[in-house]
């Protein structure tokens, strides 16, 4: 009886079904092909450099760290007795300028 | 892949995958962009499947995860009035009232339910297809098809198209 009853229903909603799919549609022309794939290779573009700037913007952060640093320790000690407070300064800001080289040394200007 | 194959699978493809997701979702603009979006996650692909038997599923996978998605964003609204935009008619005649009355009676469905009955009746895949397209397992298909059938059935004959003849 189930099974009369399962199948009555699959046919009826087949039926249905089909009819809905058939019904008219009014919908406007699907995007072109040319622009989705226009759209695509932008993202990809898009993508690629995000990558390749990611080491530069990462090096970025740590330079500005160390700048920070290296400058307020440098205006601590200015003047100071003690050499080796103020020579740890410069490394750091040397340090700095060595990412900041480092982090250019991949990109390509042009 | 390159644009000229991109063309050639899109043209094949569009117009199923489009009628699915305009009927399912109810709502032609956010049914162009989730298209839209399918194929651009498509083409993001570092190797996308290249035979349309492959492809087809795919798309719809791709479709399937985005209409999810969309309905979690907006399901606070579409609970609060159950008013999807309503597709656009060609011209008021019987046949386009007997369309947005048979759209009506479908969006009352639950959109998994949707989902499920358009792949299997419309688009005619098999469980395994509509498993992938949906992300569920094998088994729990023939179940939830068989729901999905009897809520459908349930509506058709509280409106009275219940014969399964003329609506």
């Amino acid at each position: 009886m189930s099974t009369v009853i399962d199948g009555d229903h699959e046919s009826r909603v087949d039926i249905w079904m089909k009819r809905f799919a058939a019904a008219p549609l009014e919908m406007p022309a699907p995007p072109s092909p040319a622009l989705l794939w226009w759209k695509a290779q932008a993202a990809r573009r898009r993508e690629e450099e995000r990558r390749a700037t990611l080491p530069i913007r990462i090096a970025e952060i740590i330079q500005v760290g160390l700048v920070t640093i290296g400058g307020i320790s440098l205006a601590a000690f200015t003047g100071s007795t003690r050499p080796v407070a103020a020579m740890l300064s410069t490394v750091v800001l040397v340090s700095a300028a060595a990412v900041a080289a480092w982090a250019n040394l991949g990109s390509d200007p042009f | 892949m390159d644009e000229l194959e991109f063309r050639l699978a899109y043209e094949q493809t569009v117009a199923p995958l489009r009628a699915y997701v305009v009927r399912t979702l109810g709502s032609l603009t956010h049914a162009d962009d989730i298209v839209q979006e399918t194929y651009l996650r498509f083409l993001r692909l570092p190797s996308p499947p290249e035979t349309l038997v492959e492809l087809r599923p795919f798309l719809f996978r791709i479709a399937s995860n985005l209409m999810v998605d969309h309905w979690r964003r907006h399901k606070h609204e579409t609970q609060a009035g159950d008013r999807p935009e309503v597709v656009s008619p060609v011209s008021m005649d019987h046949n386009v009232a007997l369309e947005i009355d048979m759209g009506r009676l479908f969006r009352r469905l639950r959109p998994r339910d949707r989902q499920l009955l358009w792949l299997a009746h419309v688009e005619g895949a098999s469980h395994r297809e509509i498993a992938t397209a949906l992300g569920l397992s094998l088994n729990s298909i023939k179940v939830l098809l068989f729901r999905a059938r009897q809520r459908l059935a349930a509506l058709l004959e509280q409106s009275g198209h219940g014969s399964g003849h003329a609506p």
